[in-house]
């Protein structure tokens, strides 16, 4: 019987708040899916759940409301580890329980009602924590720099990321309009790229993603422009393809060469070679090789 | 193995700023500096099309 009542306890203070807590963190960025080990599973559970826990148990102790709501206890005072200790021995020896089965019942009552309040409390602060982790993590690139962050990130934030996140999205860059640019080439040897604007995944696996402004590398033209003699400029061999949503299945993909462009970044480095702090840079990407039309790809601006 | 992705987060970082865009910046640094100064701004283009348009800050406000 003690051995269900642990299993169940499990379940309650570190499971179920696990998953609150991944529910709550992934509304901001996805996670990964995988399996941990049972160690790796107990390690996370307890460090998530370690600050709401001492929280709720202190304010459900000590402080008004939380010590009467929800489900208030009509009980003398010092009568709850009475009722816990009553409670375990009646679970531990059935001789206990026998014994004590008229006190049994209200005492388990009680105390099942102060479980539960403290319950109500940990499960609201591992909401509160879930969202706060999410916002933390949404804003890597911002807040990196900062020490605390750092140790904060290494340790629980980017271990719980999926890393097509961070590889597919502006998630390092503090400014989140940094176009995420990528040469994509795929299995029948035909090299794409594009911007993402959006990516996929079953699970922890890449399913497909999404390509803006996309283009696909003639290579059959260069090398027949190239057998006969021609003097050729590689870049002029892209063409566009006329698709606002070109979706690249990811089982056809054979690699993926990343050309992000950080505004942030740039800024730095232009300021840097320059000794001019007082720029600000703007970032246009799309712009078609054989038209003489103006970029219409996305802009992004570092002031 | 597990991946570190501070250490991905960190490559990526380091990789967003192009190739071109150094070698351009580099070796047209003074002309940079006197477009600045005269018409307040600078456009470097990629060999794909992309533009880097530098403003001078005060030009961006106003």
């Amino acid at each position: 019987m003690l051995a269900l009542t642990f299993s169940i306890l499990l379940t309650l203070y570190l499971i179920i708040p696990d998953a609150i807590f991944r529910f709550f963190f992934s509304r901001y960025v996805p996670l990964r899916s995988l399996v941990p080990t049972r160690v790796e599973t107990i390690y996370r559970a307890v460090a998530l759940s370690f600050i709401p826990f001492v929280i709720s148990t202190i304010l459900v102790f000590w402080a008004w409301p939380f010590n009467t709501y929800p489900l208030r206890v009509d009980a003398r005072p010092g009568s709850r580890s009475a009722d816990y200790k009553t409670v375990m021995a009646a679970l531990y020896s059935e001789d206990m329980f026998k014994k004590n089965y008229e006190e049994f019942w209200p005492a388990l009552n009680r105390s099942t009602r102060r479980q539960c309040r403290l319950l109500s409390w940990y499960y609201v602060l591992v909401v509160l924590e879930g969202v706060a982790f999410g916002f933390l993590s949404s804003n890597y690139g911002k807040y990196q720099k900062n020490r605390i962050y750092s140790a904060l990130a290494d340790g629980l934030l980017l271990p719980n990321i999926s890393e097509w996140h961070v590889f597919l999205t502006a998630f390092v860059f503090a400014d989140k309009k940094s176009p995420v640019l990528v040469d994509v080439l795929c299995t029948d040897g035909t090299l794409y790229d594009g911007q993402v604007t959006q990516y996929f995944l079953d699970g922890s696996k890449l399913s497909g993603m999404i390509l803006d402004n996309p283009r696909r590398y003639d290579r059959k033209s260069l090398l027949a422009d190239r057998e006969m003699g021609k003097t050729v400029d590689p870049n002029a061999y892209w063409r566009k393809i006329p698709s606002a949503n070109f979706y690249v299945f990811a089982d056809k993909i054979l690699n993926i060469n990343l050309k992000s462009i950080g505004v942030e970044r740039v800024k730095m480095f232009v300021s840097k070679s320059i000794g001019d702090a007082a720029i600000s840079v703007t970032i246009k990407t799309g712009t078609v090789e054989e038209s003489s039309e103006p970029s219409r790809g996305p802009a992004a601006d570092a002031s | 193995m597990v991946t570190s992705l501070s250490k991905l987060a960190e490559l990526i970082q380091e990789g967003s700023v192009p190739a071109w865009l150094k070698e351009q910046v580099s070796s047209k640094r003074e002309e940079i500096i006197i477009a600045l100064q005269t018409t307040g701004s600078y456009t470097l283009t990629g060999p794909n099309g992309e533009l880097v348009e530098i403003r001078r800050a005060v030009a961006a406000a106003a």
